[in-house]
């Protein structure tokens, strides 16, 4: 009984060797799954800037945050020729926050506003196109874009005057600024990091975001970051023409 | 004194027996996550229904309207009137948002967003996080969407989407909604459990658990089999479906769905300012 143990114990042992648990994704392959894939794209991108504006009799201190989070879906679809393409629908919401507190000889204004804002964007796959290991589709956050709230703060001391009138201006002015901001996207260009025969994902990046701007007449850097940006879809088992759930 | 060691022929038979096992569970495993092997009767299938129900942005050719044009039975919810919806999901990180949507009798909507406060840090300062609005709403008459605006009084006269109810229908099947989910299910995850009353319809119930990558979806469907509308859903989907699968996040991502029959008052625009023309609401 003994022997049949150890026989059974090698045997055991020698076809987990031949099949291996099932593993992690490979990293990005150079050939591609055909099939049709469904998924979620997932990103924050933001600009930051502090800056300051004196003059003989003024000194200001401004910061700016714009703030875009985007949550949605990604479909994509590749032949047995590698051709393809994406689909994403991607609801985005986007805040602007901003404070500005000058000092003069004759007082001081605060203020603070914050806008909040939502967009749909849609873009539906075109006709195949080769698919290496990046591939890319138009975004345009702006498409579709509504403030949804907004409001504004704002204290003086001293004789200095319209500190309240500013602060009611720039609410309003900051929903356009903020559809301006989420205007300068124009694409999302994914990279596939892993891939497997159920599924692929990696980074993605939007391209021409990350830069610096300044704002006049401050001093200081606008700096436009994508602090993540990443995406993930998973092997459909039923065809995209097909309706309904399992 | 050892007894000697023999092989029997039985033995030998048993352990070929055991290779052709584990043979072919190693091999019905690899089936299993690539390719579905069962399906199921009784499966939610949707009524046909006469429009479809996405738009698009950008242009595309036909062919790929597929994606996201086939009404599905959350589409098949948001058809029916006189009722209230409400969508909630609670992500890995705790923070969680929610729509609530109401419907009349005419079809029109009143649509309410809610999202987590800001974080403190993330605010302009001397801003108090409670007093920070979270929550929007539209009003969806004629199919067009509007934002009571404050600043603007002629709000009920500018609408800002032509066509909300395809917008809403695709923000819906986002990945905190559970219709993206339910697509990457193979066949046979969701098994029929009975019939159920939940909201004031007769439905059918299914219960779902099915594996994506290796990570189980779980939880409940209830569907209104004359409508084959989505009535009533509870989704759990892990968090390293939501992740890098070598950098796994943990914790889960809940979804809630549920429906419920409702006397929703009428859902109308207030009188536009003098010189505008007030939008009517189409059967």
């Amino acid at each position: 009984m003994k022997r049949w143990v150890v026989i059974s114990t090698g045997v055991f042992l020698l076809f987990l060797s031949i099949f291996p648990a099932n593993t992690l994704p490979a990293r990005a392959s150079s050939t591609l799954s055909a099939g049709f894939y469904v998924g979620w794209v997932s990103l924050v991108a933001r600009t930051d800037f502090n800056g300051t504006f004196s003059t003989t009799d003024s000194q200001t201190a401004y910061s700016l945050i714009d703030k875009l989070e985007g949550r949605g879906q990604l479909m994509v679809k590749i032949d047995n020729a590698g051709s393809g393409g994406a689909s994403i629908v991607l609801p985005t919401a986007m805040t602007r926050e901003e404070d500005l507190k000058m000092d003069t000889s004759e007082g001081s204004c605060l203020y603070s506003v914050g806008t909040w804002a939502r967009s749909n964007y849609v873009h539906l796959r075109g006709n195949p196109a080769a698919m290496g290991n990046t591939f890319q589709v138009p975004f345009n956050p702006a498409a579709g874009f509504y403030s949804t709230s907004s409001t504004h703060m704002a204290l003086h001391t001293g004789e200095i005057g319209g500190c309240e009138q500013m602060s009611e201006g720039m609410e309003a002015t900051d929903r356009d600024l903020l559809k301006l901001i989420a205007a300068e996207i124009t694409a999302i260009q994914f990279q596939i990091n892993y891939s497997s025969d159920t599924g692929m994902g990696g980074n993605c990046s939007l391209p021409g975001w990350v830069q610096t701007a300044s704002i006049p007449p401050y001093t200081g850097t606008n700096i436009y970051s994508l602090p993540k940006c990443t995406w993930r879809v998973f092997k459909s088992n039923t065809t995209s023409t097909q309706t309904g759930w399992k | 004194m050892m007894k000697p060691s023999t092989v029997k022929p039985t033995q030998i038979a048993l352990t070929v027996m055991l290779v052709g096992l584990i043979s072919l569970a190693c091999t019905l495993s690899q089936f299993a996550t690539q390719t579905p092997i069962s399906k199921i009767t009784g499966t939610l299938q949707p009524a046909p229904i006469g429009s479809a129900s996405a738009g698009q942005k950008t242009p595309a050719s036909d062919a790929s309207q597929e994606d996201i044009t086939h009404p599905d039975p959350m589409d098949h919810l948001l058809a029916l009137d006189s009722i209230q919806i409400n969508l909630t999901s609670t992500r890995p990180t705790s923070s969680s948002q929610s729509t609530q949507i109401a419907i009349d009798n005419a079809g029109n909507m009143d649509v309410k967003f809610t999202e987590n406060a800001p974080e403190p840090e993330n605010l302009p300062k001397g801003f108090d996080p409670k007093a920070i609005k979270t929550d929007s709403e539209l009003l969806v008459v004629g199919g067009k969407a509007y934002l009571p605006n404050d600043l603007d009084p002629n709000w009920m006269s500018n609408p800002i989407d032509e066509d909300y109810r395809v917008t809403l229908a695709q923000e819906l099947h986002g990945m905190d909604g559970p219709a993206v989910w339910l697509n990457m299910l193979p066949d046979g995850s969701i098994q029929p459990a009975g019939q159920d009353l939940v909201g004031g319809f007769a439905v059918n119930k299914y219960i779902v658990n099915g594996k994506v990558d290796d990570q189980t979806i779980s939880g409940s469907l209830w569907e209104e089999p004359k409508s084959d509308a989505l009535i009533q859903a509870e989704l759990t989907i892990p968090g390293a479906l939501l992740s890098d699968p070598e950098q796994p996040e943990a914790g889960e991502l809940k979804i809630v769905l549920h429906a419920q029959k409702a006397d929703v008052p009428a859902i109308t625009l207030p009188a536009a300012q003098v010189g505008t023309v007030q939008p009517q609401a189409t059967p």
